[in-house]
């Protein structure tokens, strides 16, 4: 029995940047109830602001808008733009939240995002954040969620001229800030970071100079949706750059005033991205140079992207720190002077446009949060978290995502975010008994047979369709279609008002086909869709004809010519919609078991959180016990005890009456679909065979400890690995304490032709071990032969005190690589030194090799064969999206956690198998398996058996049945119809877009021909 | 499968233009399977036609028909209330489908729109390749499942010949040697012997040499 007030079944997700959106998004698939709220007017955070994103190049607009309508779209979130917490009270499961939302002066139920405010009064002030100057009535980009305007009233200086340009009377001059009370159960912190302003340092220009911009600046100016509409051009002068340089780590990695000491971990990545989508557009046109420290891209295939910037996009990379820009007043151009390793004299370069690099910094209003909120922030103002516990803050209850927790990129915010949902989930009882979503909507009516009475809607959608043309005009045409019962003009037709209207039209005139002309079916079908159903009409007999995008904005100067057009489009929607019939989305039950495929610390993690919200899960374990990699190491780089925690976790699992733990399995065979899943395993010494049935499956097969036969690894038994050093301080540290001089080499067996990858954990372990060491003996003299050290985030606060305890940082280029000897007296080591420019003979008592991970080439190969998942070049299973679903597969059903992903650290593991967790949850959550009504259906009396299909289709779905003739399971059917474009016998129809819709399109089309 | 390519249009325009109605008929099967005659064929002629004669300003009637098997009687029976309205019939299937409608409608012109080309099986999707002649005596139970009839351009029964050269054909080096095939094949089957073999000269008369050729099963006859 659920004795919880109704409440507390209730999310509060504070930030709507993509860490937010993602949580709040999968809170609701997992049907939790969310408040999302957000200081802003519009969601989407810093994402929004970007041009392209890393590694891909995809422009991001692209893909984070269809996020943002979904959260838009989803019944279960409650969308709180502009506003705020004001205070936090009570305790995990039960806390009352105070919220204070601002005055937006536009009601969001009418506002239409029409556009007529904006383009009335588009000067009256300027809204600045770096070089966007934008309307005092303003949606930030095209896309914004929600889709309305807001006004900034303080620049408002009448009132009753924007109430008179707005149709639908949606200002509201006297709206107040309101405060209200919220029960929720858990609340999860998204409230990200801001980038550091570099106008307080003096030394760089910004704000002095006007070619000086941030990195985020420079993604405005490149972003076809920014100021210059994509022009690369100089603020000066508003000429193109022949040359441009990055300044890395301005503001971070610093210990002078207005530096903050820790790494932002992302703008390595963005200068590089920069730098590449510069060159991509203008080639030898534009050069471009990074001045950086050290090249940090340590993320999954980001040092191939830096590879391929260098090789084949010529960016130059300049290892240096400048210290200062210096303009030519009389051009604009700014002059940089640097020095490099090689070189004992100052070089100084002239560029045209110089952009820095600046990273993270949590604001003040964000450490007042903090304070209201009663929670932990670290020495560096971001939200504090333990260890083994990344997402959950000093309160329970209260979790954190994304930036606020510490400086990341988006794909981590991602995993983070599904990962902070799904403990901020764990935190509600659910019922599972609880009676299955309601259907709000009346049962459909069987239009079979029925002659089509179609009903035709035409909005003006304001200046944007009834600008240019006369709608009334329009719908007198409309009348003499064949089949049409009714039309009107229904103004903004997405309005509630008009929405309500057509509803009792559909129904007073027994409309059973209905044609919407208005806007984009990309953002408005649903919404349509849904209306028909709750005229108990089946939501495929509408047809949206988009006369805003594809009419009136194109052909804005041509009135004439667009109504005709408009008059077309309709004539075609209508007698498409004519053929059109009801369609049914075929679904069916939910196997609600989960199969963990890896008993390491991710798939541990995984099994917990699920078993946890009382789901079976079966853990298969190859290795006769639980743990994986993670058992052989002793201690964090924070010094947290990992043995300890391992043995707890080991048995917690292990004890879990929902937890079929099966060591000594492997995976032998698997069938199924998404949601119903069959693998057959072997088990045991005996190698037993045995049957799970199972709806999803969590891919946590870890990555192998590297030990490539290199430096006398293997031959000599003081060369050791990390791995090994880290095992040696805990059982034996007499010895280790004995050694005087040790030497770490890094990026053994990584960054190189063979293995081209970071292995990303490897600097923070050699520093953990040094830091150890040095504890053990203070005077033992520590050298780390380096080619960048990449401790990202605050692990740069363990490299700065290793430096402060003296140990030795040394580079080495990789065509001049340190070698090992080994002789009478010890081990001798000799290695290049840049700066002293000449040969160094280290004698040492250890050698430690950093040889990281590699991908367990064999299994995952295997399992990818088995269960037809894609793999990466270097052996890593590959994600469904490297940006925005990275613990997702490309096979739905399938999730993927801890390092079969990539390398990363423990806490980076738990991380990834708690989101995997919850993407999850977000399927299970679901008692049925929609599978959607656009699928190919074969006539089998057309059929010819000829197997063009069969070996057409991309899924291998089609087959030849024993009757003679192919068969498509709709179960299995993506949709893309291949094969019935290439179906010789015309037996296939793809539903949706059946041939003789399309006919019938073009028969209205070419109504006047025929 | 017999397989067949569409006729150029030029062609089969000239052989419509002077009919108002047409009854364009496709056929289910080989012709289908080898996407030169099937329903989607049928389809893609018709508005192929109608565009054309539209522009010249002709309206021409084209009714669409694809009938399980052309070479079956029975089948193109299912013409017979359509025939009344039509001009011309414009046959998709094979010469054999072609030669049954004629036969069955006598007073109604009827066109090939596509060529016949060979007896063939599909090497992978869209492409076809020859395979069998007919030449009512098989050996390709001595030549290891390689017939060298059909894929040796001499049809050379004891091969190669010198015009083989790293296992292609001298007519064209993208044409396999059929005798290199025939000798590889035997070798992996262990029967390199064979290729000594010296096979007799082939008595013609079961192919076309013996004139048009029928079978006839006395136990099915009636």
């Amino acid at each position: 029995m659920n004795t919880r007030k109704a409440g507390s079944q209730t999310v509060l997700v504070i930030g709507g940047g993509v860490g937010g959106i993602r949580a709040a998004l999968d809170l609701a698939e997992s049907r939790h109830s969310v408040v999302l709220i957000d200081k802003s007017y519009a969601i989407g955070g810093l994402m929004t602001r970007l041009d392209r994103t890393f590694p891909t190049n995809n422009c991001d607009l692209c893909t984070v808008s269809p996020h943002l309508s979904e959260s838009g779209r989803q019944l279960r979130i409650d969308l709180k733009p502009m506003t705020v917490v004001e205070q936090v009270e009570g305790v995990a499961g039960d806390f009352n939240v105070t919220v204070k939302t601002m005055p937006r002066y536009i009601d969001l139920d009418k506002c239409t995002a029409c556009g007529e405010c904006a383009e009335k009064f588009p000067d009256w002030v300027r809204f600045t954040p770096g070089l966007d100057p934008r309307a005092p009535t303003c949606m930030r980009y095209p896309q914004a969620t929600p889709h309305a305007f807001s006004v900034d009233a303080n620049k408002v200086t009448d009132f009753d001229a924007l109430e008179g340009v707005c149709k639908v009377g949606a200002i509201v001059p006297d709206d107040r800030e309101k405060t209200e009370t919220l029960h929720v159960a858990a609340i999860v912190l998204a409230t990200g970071a801001e980038l550091f302003d570099p106008a307080v340092l003096d030394n760089f220009g910004a704000g002095k100079y006007p070619n000086v911009v941030t990195g985020l600046e420079y993604e405005r100016i490149m972003s076809a949706s920014g100021p210059t509409l994509g022009q690369l051009v100089r603020p000066s002068d508003g000429k193109r750059p022949a040359r441009v340089g990055w300044i890395q780590c301005v503001g971070s990695r610093g210990i002078n005033r207005a530096d903050v000491p820790y790494c932002s971990s992302v703008c390595c990545m963005y200068a590089l991205k920069e730098a590449v989508v510069t060159k991509e557009r203008f080639a030898e046109e534009i050069e471009t140079c990074i001045f950086y420290m050290d090249m940090r891209t340590f993320g999954k295939d980001y040092e191939r992207y830096l590879t391929r910037a260098v090789d084949e996009y010529g960016v130059r990379i300049v290892r240096c720190r400048p210290h200062s820009v210096v303009e030519e007043p009389e051009t604009g151009n700014l002059s940089i002077t640097f020095a490099t390793d090689d070189d004992a004299r100052h070089k100084t370069e002239v560029f045209d446009m110089v952009v820095l690099s600046t990273g993270f910094r949590i604001p003040e209003s964000s450490v007042a949060l903090a304070n209201r909120l009663g929670i932990d922030l670290n020495e560096h103002g971001f939200a504090q978290t333990s260890g083994f516990a990344p997402v959950a803050t000093s309160r329970p209850g209260i979790f954190v995502c994304g930036v606020s927790e510490s400086p990341k990129d988006i794909p981590e915010t991602m995993i983070q975010a599904s990962a902070a949902a799904a403990m901020a989930g764990a935190q509600i009882y659910l019922d599972e008994n609880e009676i299955e979503e309601e259907e709000f909507f009346p049962p459909e009516q069987d239009v079979s047979g029925m002659p089509p009475r179609v009903g035709v809607f035409v909005c003006d959608c304001g200046s944007n369709i009834g600008g240019v043309i006369t709608v009334s005009r329009l719908v007198e045409k409309v009348r003499s279609f064949p089949c049409v019962a009714y039309t009107e003009a229904v103004g903004y037709g997405c309005s509630k008002e008009s929405m309500n209207r057509m509803e009792a039209l559909i129904l007073e005139h027994g409309l059973n086909r209905v044609v919407i002309g208005g806007c984009s079916p990309r953002t408005h079908e649903t919404k349509f869709q849904d209306m028909l159903r709750r005229c108990g009409l089946n939501k495929y007999l509408v047809e949206i004809v988009n006369i805003r995008d594809q009419d009136t904005w194109v052909h804005m100067d041509r009135p004439e010519d667009a109504t005709h057009k408009a008059m077309k489009m309709l004539e075609m929607g209508v007698y498409g919609v004519c053929r059109a019939h009801p369609l049914v989305e075929h679904s069916l039950p939910m196997n609600k078991n989960v199969l963990v495929v890896g008993g390491g610390v991710a798939g541990m993690n995984a099994a917990l959180l699920l078993a946890g919200q009382g789901l079976r899960v079966y853990l298969v374990e190859r290795e006769s016990r639980l743990g994986g990699i993670a058992r052989n190491v002793r201690a964090t780089l924070e010094g947290d005890d990992v043995g300890r925690y391992m043995s707890d976790l080991t048995a917690k699992v292990q004890a879990h009456q929902k937890i079929q733990v099966l060591l000594q399995s492997i995976i032998v065979d698997h069938k199924g679909m998404p949601g119903r899943f069959t693998t057959g395993i072997q088990t045991g010494p005996r190698m037993h065979y045995m049957q799970i049935e199972h709806g999803v499956t969590i891919l946590a097969t870890g990555a192998l400890a590297h030990r490539p036969g290199q430096y006398l690894l293997g031959e000599d038994d003081r060369v050791l690995t990390q791995l090994d050093m880290d095992a040696k301080i805990e059982d034996d540290p007499e010895s280790v304490r004995g050694m005087d001089q040790v030497i770490m080499i890094q990026c053994v067996g990584s960054r190189e032709p063979r293995n081209p990858n970071c292995s990303r954990i490897c600097c923070q372990s050699a520093i953990k071990n040094a830091l150890r060491m040095k504890a053990l003996n203070p005077e033992m003299q520590i050298y780390i032969l380096n080619r960048d050290i990449r401790t990202y985030g605050f692990q740069e606060d363990y490299y700065r005190e290793a430096r402060k305890q003296g140990v030795q940082f040394i580079r080495y280029e990789p065509d001049r690589r340190p070698d090992v000897r080994a002789t009478e007296n010890g081990l001798v080591v000799d290695a290049y030194d840049d700066i002293l420019g000449c040969r160094l003979e280290i004698s040492a008592d250890a050698v430690v090799l950093s040889t990281g991970l590699i991908a367990d080439d064999e299994t995952t190969e295997e399992l990818s064969v088995l269960f037809h998942l894609p793999r990466s070049d270097d052996g890593y299973f590959l994600e469904d999206h490297v940006k925005l679903r990275p613990t997702d597969m490309s096979v739905r059903g399938f999730f993927l956690a801890g390092t079969a992903h990539a390398p990363k650290t423990i806490r980076e593991s738990i991380t990834q198998g708690q989101s995997a967790a919850g993407r999850a949850l977000t399927m299970l959550a679901k008692q049925w398996i929609n599978l959607g009504a656009a699928v190919a259906k074969v006539d089998g009396a057309k059929c010819s058996a000829c197997l063009i299909c069969v070996r057409a289709c991309p899924y291998n779905v089609p087959f030849i049945n024993a009757e003679g003739y192919s068969e498509i399971d709709p179960a299995k059917c993506h949709g893309c119809g291949i094969c019935a474009a290439d179906c010789p016998a015309r037996a296939i129809q793809l539903m949706q877009y059946e041939d003789d819709q399309i006919l019938a399109k073009l028969d209205g089309l070419f109504e006047r021909m025929n | 499968m017999i397989t067949a390519v569409r006729k150029p249009m030029e062609e089969i325009i000239a052989c419509v233009s002077p009919y108002d109605r047409i009854l364009l008929v496709g056929c289910n099967e080989c012709v289908s399977v080898c996407s030169a005659g099937g329903r989607k064929e049928v389809a893609l002629l018709s508005s192929a036609l109608q565009m054309h004669f539209l522009k010249q300003g002709k309206t021409i009637e084209i009714r669409e028909m694809t009938l399980e098997r052309q070479c079956d009687p029975e089948y193109v029976e299912e013409l017979v209330n359509y025939m009344d309205g039509a001009d011309a019939v414009l046959s998709m299937a094979c010469g054999c489908g072609v030669q049954t409608i004629a036969a069955r409608f006598r007073e109604k012109p009827v066109f090939p729109a596509v060529n016949t080309t060979f007896m063939g099986a599909s090497e992978r999707q869209g492409v076809w390749s020859e395979r069998c002649q007919g030449c009512g005596d098989c050996v390709l139970g001595i030549t290891g499942g390689i017939c060298p009839i059909a894929r040796c351009s001499k049809r050379l029964l004891n091969g190669p010949c010198g015009g083989s050269t790293k296992g292609k054909c001298e007519i064209d080096a993208n044409v396999d040697c059929a005798w290199q095939l025939i000798w590889d094949r035997l070798k992996a089957l262990g029967l390199e012997k064979r290729i000594e073999d010296v096979i007799e000269a082939k008595d013609w008369r079961t192919s076309r040499d013996g004139g048009p050729r029928k079978i006839v099963r006395e136990d099915l006859a009636s």
